[in-house]
């Protein structure tokens, strides 16, 4: 995933920005017409390619399991403020990652606010919040994400005349359709059967430690992501001139720590809720189509940082998310097991 | 009645109120629980003291006492307010009284009036940020060498040839250069003409009427003379003749007589053909630039040298800090600081950008290096 | 799935609606006058205003760019102000003005300028904008870049560097 996260940047996808979630979910809510920023709006294949990487290699697995019924609607809205959170960082925790590797010193202090998130998230599990069991349900509900996904495919294959591609800005880069897809395929694969995810790799970590067989994952992440980016002349070690990235440390922490809070309380972060919903998961499919709401929102009301830093209605937004994952918390705790 | 007296017959009332609120008249917590609370030992027959003999140990009669408390508790709070208000106010006053006082010496750009309604607003920000009394004076240009020699004031506020001469002369020490205008805290003169007059360049003003700033002004005087030096024109033998408009605005009157054909030239800054385009007062298709000169710091805020450098340290951050939002109270009203200064901020430059302007007054023979 | 006739029924049904569905996607349309409004619509639109935008840019700032092109640099920042008195907020203005600012040696001014049209409207960094103006504000930041001790500066001026490095440097925005 290092390897191709550098790469397709270097194919064609903006700097730092070879996989990124958040973004992706800001370019394609733009480009099926929902927000009207003409900078961020295309549709991006490796989307439907990981949801569709992960249902191929659950069905060829035998793990594609349709289940949900779990608090849908406070998963709609988690995955949207996944998504603020990550716009408020401008990037989602691979991204993070990349940019770390790329030299981009000001991740280091997001990285701290997602190792925070988790750690919060973590403490609060250990304390009885919970969001309840997943029941086996209807098939329907599990193939209703990954049919969306189809069609979205389908979009990316044969464009319609009303999806929209801008022309200028970062969504005007982009690396070609189908080397795009064919990555996304391959990274939904992988990431179905090895379970890859950055916050439940930081979960692991803090609860088992060096023994935790994540550390060699996150290690080979960082080095393939590392050794690629010195070979392509990508690597630039500095706090400043970095792009995509804004000097407003605090709120990166604190839009990292509400990625890390959130990801832990729905079981995963934005790509491994994707690749859950590829393998029948009808919960995170409500917490994708938060994303996907997410992603209109931050644009459409000027929530998304950008390199001159964190707009005030993100600061707002970036709360106000805080104040739900402390109402989940709240609300969603089995006090009787302490 | 003084302000002290004031202030100690305020402190007296609230100290004896204090007193009274914290010895509470014991009459029914008694009635009720006469075999718990203990009578009153010394200070004061019919009362205890609070804290000291509170029966906690009965729950009926604790809670009566504490409503009782907490009612008299209630029913004071206005009063404290006001009382705390009042004195703050005095003690305030008492502060500002035992201040220090200094004066800044504003050079007038136009007349008195505008130059104090300009700077008081900035005056009293640093008043307030310094923690002294800072008083603004205004002083026409060609008095100001006078009234600093005397040692009238501890801050100078001037523009860049008055800051070189101060400098020269009596070794001033920068403070920080104002910012206003497109270049920031630089600035620059130009000569200007009627469009269509057939004044296109330096050349061209052989012979001509030419109309000057203020003799002492950077960007109104001496770039305009030094320009047309160094362009092969010597104003005081090419030209018909040339003038200085008297009172006050001369900035404008200079830029409106072109406009209007009473000079065929005219010495302008370019800060004030911003400032005069941005207001639609005149239109830059009226006008040629024909030529213009280099950048030069604008306006200087300088300390003589006896002034304390932790004053000036002061000072200088407390400019360096100044922000749009940042208001100061003149005549009971409160104004933003900086739009009522007509500044954009600061900026702390060293002397030698000022090495321009030294250059230029040498070249034109003006102070501090006039040569008779 | 097929217990009884309601079953079946329903079967037949979906299979039928699937068909129409799959066969309105891929056939051409039967009412060409209604599709037309429906689609396309959004990024003919969007075309359509960066062509006018240019076009009315071109003309506002004519004047400008013929001192510009004159060498009457003062002049035309003249101008350009009062152009700006009608249309405040136009990025482009901010943009004419740092490359005005940067030619007549203020460079931290046109850094300051060159930010908050970027800000505004992010095509004129990029490179393939019809109004990029990347070359002249990556040449402007490496030079500000390149001067001994830039710390040493202002903040804001410091910031604006920065600022435009990193949009420089690309990424998502």
């Amino acid at each position: 995933m290092g390897l191709l996260g550098v790469l397709l940047s270097v194919w064609g996808n903006p700097e730092n920005s070879g996989i990124c979630i958040s973004c992706f979910m800001e370019n394609s809510a733009g480009a099926l017409g929902l927000h009207g920023n003409a900078r961020l709006q295309y549709l991006r294949p490796e989307l439907p390619g990981f949801v569709l990487g992960a249902v191929l290699s659950a069905f060829a697995a035998g793990e594609f399991r349709p289940r949900g019924g779990n608090a849908p609607v406070l998963r709609l809205f988690s995955g949207l403020f996944l998504i603020v959170g990550c716009a408020i960082f401008v990037g989602c925790p691979i991204k993070m990652l990349l940019r770390l590797c790329a030299g981009d010193l000001t991740a280091l202090i997001a990285a701290a606010g997602l190792v925070s998130g988790v750690w919060i998230g973590l403490q609060l599990l250990a304390r009885g919040v919970d969001l309840g069991p997943q029941q086996e349900t209807n098939s329907v509900n599990g193939f209703l994400i990954p049919l969306l996904f189809v069609l979205l495919f389908i979009f990316v294959i044969i464009p319609p005349p009303f999806v929209i591609a801008s022309t200028e800005g970062s969504s005007s880069r982009h690396a070609p359709v189908f080397i795009s897809l064919a990555s996304g395929l391959f990274i939904g694969a992988i990431a179905q059967r090895s379970r890859f995810c950055i916050t439940g790799s930081l979960r692991d970590i803090i609860l088992m430690g060096k023994r935790a067989p994540q550390l060699a994952g996150f290690a080979a992440f960082a080095v393939s992501a590392i050794i690629v980016s010195i070979a392509t002349g990508g690597m630039r070690v500095s706090l400043y001139g970095q792009p995509g990235a804004h000097l407003e440390h605090f709120w990166s922490f604190l839009g990292m720590l509400l990625v890390g809070w959130i990801s832990v309380m729905i079981g995963g972060c934005p790509f491994r809720q994707l690749v859950k919903a590829g393998e029948g998961d009808a919960d995170a499919g409500m917490a994708v189509a938060g994303m996907f709401l997410g992603g209109a929102l931050v644009q459409s009301w000027g929530i998304a940082a950008t390199a001159a830093g964190v707009p005030n209605s993100g600061k707002v937004a970036a709360l106000a998310g805080i104040a739900f994952a402390l109402l989940v918390s709240l609300f969603f705790r089995n006090r009787s097991t302490n | 009645m003084t302000i002290t007296q004031c202030y100690n017959k305020v402190a007296a009332f609230a100290r004896s109120y204090v007193r009274n609120f914290v010895t509470i008249p014991i009459t029914e917590p008694k009635t009720y629980c006469t075999s718990i609370i203990q009578p009153p030992q010394a200070g004061g027959a019919g009362c205890f003291q609070l804290f000291k003999f509170l029966p906690i140990s009965n729950p009926v009669c604790y809670t009566l006492a504490m409503r009782k408390i907490t009612y008299s508790f209630l029913s004071h709070i206005p009063v404290f307010i006001l009382l705390s208000l009042a004195v703050l106010m005095c003690a305030s006053c008492e502060n500002a009284k035992g201040r220090p006082t200094y004066k800044i010496g504003y050079m007038n750009c136009n007349n008195t009036e505008e130059t104090l309604k300009r700077f008081l607003p900035l005056t009293r920000y640093l008043s307030d940020k310094v923690g002294v009394n800072f008083v603004a004076v205004p002083v026409d240009t060609h008095e100001f060498e006078t009234r600093f020699k005397s040692g009238e004031f501890a801050i100078t506020h001037t523009n860049s040839l008055l800051y070189v001469v101060l400098k020269e002369r009596y070794g001033v020490n920068l403070i920080a250069t104002e910012k206003r205008g497109q270049f920031g805290s630089r600035t620059a003169g130009s000569l200007i003409a009627k469009k269509g007059s057939g004044i296109n360049k330096i050349s061209d003003l052989k012979g001509k009427r030419l109309a000057f700033g203020p003799m002492l002004a950077p960007t109104g005087y001496l770039a305009e003379y030094d320009l047309m030096l160094s362009g092969g024109i010597n104003p005081e033998s090419d030209l018909a003749h040339y003038t200085i408009p008297t009172g006050s605005h001369k900035h404008e009157k200079v830029i409106y007589g072109v406009l209007f054909g009473q000079y065929d030239a005219a010495a302008a800054p370019v800060l004030d053909l911003e400032v005069m385009t941005r207001d639609g007062k005149i239109s830059p298709d009226d006008f040629v630039v024909i030529a213009q000169g280099p950048l030069i710091p604008y306006c200087t805020f300088a300390a003589p040298k006896g002034t304390d450098p932790e004053l000036t340290k002061k000072v200088r951050d407390a400019l360096m800090a100044l922000k749009p939002t940042d208001t100061a109270e003149v005549d009971g009203e409160r104004v933003k600081v900086m739009k009522s200064s007509w500044i954009d901020g600061y900026e702390i430059l060293p002397d030698s950008e000022y090495d321009g302007i030294r250059n230029m007054a040498k070249r034109v023979n003006m102070p501090p290096y006039q040569k008779f | 799935m097929t217990h009884d006739n309601l079953d079946r029924s329903l079967w037949i049904v979906l299979i039928a609606v699937v068909a129409a569905t799959l066969a309105l996607s891929f056939l051409p349309a039967s009412n060409q006058s209604a599709e037309t409004q429906m689609t396309g619509g959004r990024a003919n639109d969007q075309k359509l205003l960066r062509e006018a935008r240019i076009l009315i840019i071109q003309r506002r700032y004519e004047p400008v760019e013929t001192l510009i092109k004159l060498g009457q640099n003062q002049q035309a920042l003249l101008k350009l102000e009062e152009i700006s008195r009608s249309y405040p907020a136009d990025p482009h203005a901010y943009i004419l003005r740092g490359e005005l600012l940067s030619a007549m040696g203020a460079p931290a001014e046109a850094a300051s300028s060159f930010a908050q049209g970027v800000k505004l409207e992010g095509g004129y960094v990029d490179k393939n904008s019809p109004l990029s103006k990347r070359a002249a504000i990556s040449r402007l930041v490496e030079a500000e870049l390149s001067k001994p001790n830039p710390g040493s500066s202002p903040q804001s001026r410091i910031n604006d560097i920065r600022y435009l490095q990193s949009r420089l440097a690309g990424g998502c925005e």
